[in-house]
């Protein structure tokens, strides 16, 4: 469970790699053993039951953290204390910190911090998200002050972008509009964004990759869409009675099968034109084959381990 | 495999410009009481009244024991002494502030610089307010002087004031230690000035037990007070050398800790970290003279503290009770700790009391002043 899986991205040099990874912060232990690939120019979600390590990866990736045990490498090169590789990363934490009090003090403090700053792009940020660039920061919403920090982080160019529950708080107008400039990034400037939330439907039309953390371990890493299309919800009723074993002996991989009445609600491994080509043999009364959404891959994928959420997907 | 990363370009200057502009309206105010407190002083009091009130003394009277002192310069050089103290307690805490929120040192660590820059920046940007605060009062106080033409008394002035310098960056670099060290800002403080008064306390009733005072030698005993040895520089004449190697040393031993200070360490309080049971047998060395010297004086005030049977007594008890404040202050809850985790911090803090006593003891001469 622990171990770390999958190699996503399609670089042939990921931009992040976890090795072993491990966190520990006294008795309690963030991060155990961690293992990953994050590859360029992709959106990496990042989900996770609450105190899984989500933020503890984010930070240990951002060099903020030393890692107790194991590596967090950014293209090829440990991060933490390496100030080179920092000036292509960018981390935004889920309570962003402001040296000075306004935007446009603060453009110029990151102008003069870091070298790919670029002033068009900030300029061209300004009229997608409204920020006064003189307004104090400190006296903005939280939603703003996070508009705030992301565009900061965006115009200094970062090849590696990192975003603590980037979402939180922000209007939906201004969360599509976030989401169409990232993607815009990744697609003209080749960047990569790895993104931690906890509001899994933002993240499901927006992420290439999810990784699924649990309790400081690593449960899976996959591609969204085939995440997505590897496990569906089967809504059926048929003529005959239909057991479990008799749906496994057709071949199918149940996962969870439940009875309501004559109408029959089961989880399975499976493609969707497969379970179609299976079940139509049984001359099904209904049938209704629906994707997972992420929120329900999650909830499936924590039931498994013993978290109190096995109830959730009846 | 490796890619090329480019180099990073803010260096030293970088973190030192931005750490001096942020300090500079503090700097300013500060300045400025340095101003009200000397030559803003002596203005108000005016040449003939300052005059008047030094005709009686000389710079060598020994009544004031620093000899570069006189009758008018001597409060306005302790109240300078105080300013410094609240300057570096409150510009310290400014450079440094970032240190205990987690989204500072979210920031901060993130940031492409690497840790040294950043301590050396911040070290330096404080340097820099220090020398400006006192360059410029040094500087006022020097024309109110030429205005009266008495310069030779501001030149005589001088080595009480470059020692009181001196001292105040020593006291800065200590205090970098704690702030380097400590999870929040209250704790450094609260931490910082503690250490000192329970050093300084423990020492006063050590040289109060035998009855004398050494001269240089027992400067020693002061080193974990810089903030005392502001005052200190006042009354004896203390060596400005040893004050520059106390203030590399602690800039080392601050810079030391900067470097290894985890992130994690931001609002956690210093009873949780795990440095703290060094600090331990502070609590017992202070709470075991104090006792000591109590029971001494309530029980058996006639006889020699050293070989007064209750003020050992009395010393085991506030040592232990020192011991237990400790623990207790650092959020432990009492019945869950081990006895001998309680007992170590307890023979550590007897040990140093013998230890001071008995260097004390060694530097004792004949014919030393009471304090």
């Amino acid at each position: 469970m622990k171990k770390g899986i999958g190699i996503p991205g399609d670089g042939d040099v990921p931009i992040l790699t976890a090795e072993n990874l491990s966190k520990s912060f006294g008795p309690v232990k963030a991060l155990d053993l961690v293992s990953c690939r994050i590859g360029g120019s992709s959106i990496f979600g990042l989900i996770g039951s609450n105190g899984a390590g989500k933020s503890t990866f984010l930070r240990l990736a951002a060099g903020v953290y030393k890692p107790a045990s194991g590596q967090m490498l950014y293209q090829g090169q440990p991060v933490y204390e390496n100030a080179p590789a920092k000036q292509e990363i960018q981390f935004v934490s889920d309570q962003p910190f402001f040296h000075f009090d306004t935007l446009n003090k603060m453009s110029k403090f990151n102008r003069s911090l870091y070298l790919g700053w670029d002033q068009v792009l900030y300029e061209e940020l300004l009229t997608i998200f409204p920020l006064g660039e003189n307004d104090r920061l400190d006296r903005m919403s939280r939603g703003m002050q996070r508009q705030a920090a992301v565009l900061l982080a965006i115009a200094c160019n970062p090849r590696l972008l990192l975003l603590d529950e980037a979402f939180d708080g922000l209007d939906p107008v201004m969360r599509q509009n976030l989401k169409r400039v990232l993607a815009r990034q990744v697609a003209d400037r080749q960047l990569t964004v790895l993104i931690a939330s906890q509001n899994l439907r933002e993240l499901e039309d927006f992420c290439d990759h999810v990784g699924l953390l649990h309790e400081g371990g690593l449960l899976f890493v996959e591609e969204l869409d085939k995440l997505r299309l590897s496990i569906v919800k089967v809504q059926a009723a048929f003529p005959q009675p239909v057991t479990e074993s008799r749906l496994g002996e057709l071949g199918l991989d149940i996962l969870q099968f439940r009875t309501r009445g004559s109408l029959i609600e089961i989880l399975v491994r499976s493609s969707e034109e497969e379970i179609n080509r299976v079940l139509e043999g049984l001359h099904p009364l209904l049938l209704d084959v629906l994707p997972l959404s992420l929120e329900e891959v999650f909830i499936y994928e924590l039931s498994l381990k013993s978290y109190a959420v096995s109830d959730l997907l009846a | 495999m490796m890619t090329a990363i480019p180099q990073s370009a803010p260096g030293l200057g970088w973190v030192f410009g931005k750490s001096f502009q942020r300090m500079r309206s503090l700097m300013l105010l500060f300045s400025f009481l340095f101003l009200l407190a000397m030559p803003i002083a002596l203005l108000i009091i005016g040449r003939d009244n300052y005059l008047t009130l030094v005709s009686s003394y000389n710079f060598l009277e020994p009544a004031f024991g620093e000899q570069s002192l006189n009758q008018v310069l001597w409060p306005l050089h302790i109240i300078l002494a105080l300013i410094s103290l609240a300057a570096v307690a409150v510009l310290a805490s400014t450079g440094f502030r970032t240190f205990y929120l987690q989204n500072a040192v979210d920031r901060e660590s993130s940031m492409p610089l690497g840790s040294s820059r950043l301590f050396l920046g911040r070290a330096l940007a404080l340097l820099a307010a220090f020398l400006f605060i006192f360059a410029v009062n040094a500087a006022a106080t020097l024309a109110v002087f030429a205005g009266w033409g008495k310069i030779a008394h501001f030149l005589t002035y001088s080595a009480a004031y470059l020692k009181l310098f001196a001292a105040t960056l020593e006291l800065l670099a200590f205090c970098l230690v704690f702030l380097a060290l400590s999870g929040t800002l209250f704790d450094a403080i609260l931490t910082c000035l503690g250490i000192q008064f329970a050093w300084a306390s423990s020492v006063l009733h050590i040289l109060g037990m035998t009855n004398r005072l050494t001269d240089l030698e027992t400067d020693i005993l002061w080193l974990l007070s810089p903030a005392a040895r502001l005052f200190i520089s006042t009354f004896r004449p203390l060596s400005v050398w040893q004050s520059l190697i106390m203030i590399v040393f602690w800039t080392i031993v601050a810079w030391f800790f900067y470097k290894k200070r985890p992130a994690e360490y931001a609002g956690v309080r210093n009873g949780q970290l795990p440095w703290y049971p060094a600090l331990q047998p502070f609590f017992v060395l202070w709470g075991g003279t104090l006792l000591g010297s109590f029971v001494h004086g309530l029980f058996a005030e006639e006889q020699s503290v050293l070989s007064s049977p209750v003020f050992y007594m009395g010393l085991a008890a506030g040592a232990l009770l020192g011991q237990v404040v400790s623990t207790v202050v650092s959020g432990k809850q009492l019945r869950k700790t081990k006895m001998t985790k309680e007992i170590l911090p307890v023979l550590a803090g007897l040990t140093l009391f013998a230890l001071m006593t008995g260097l004390v003891c060694l530097c004792m001469a004949p014919a030393a002043q009471p304090w």
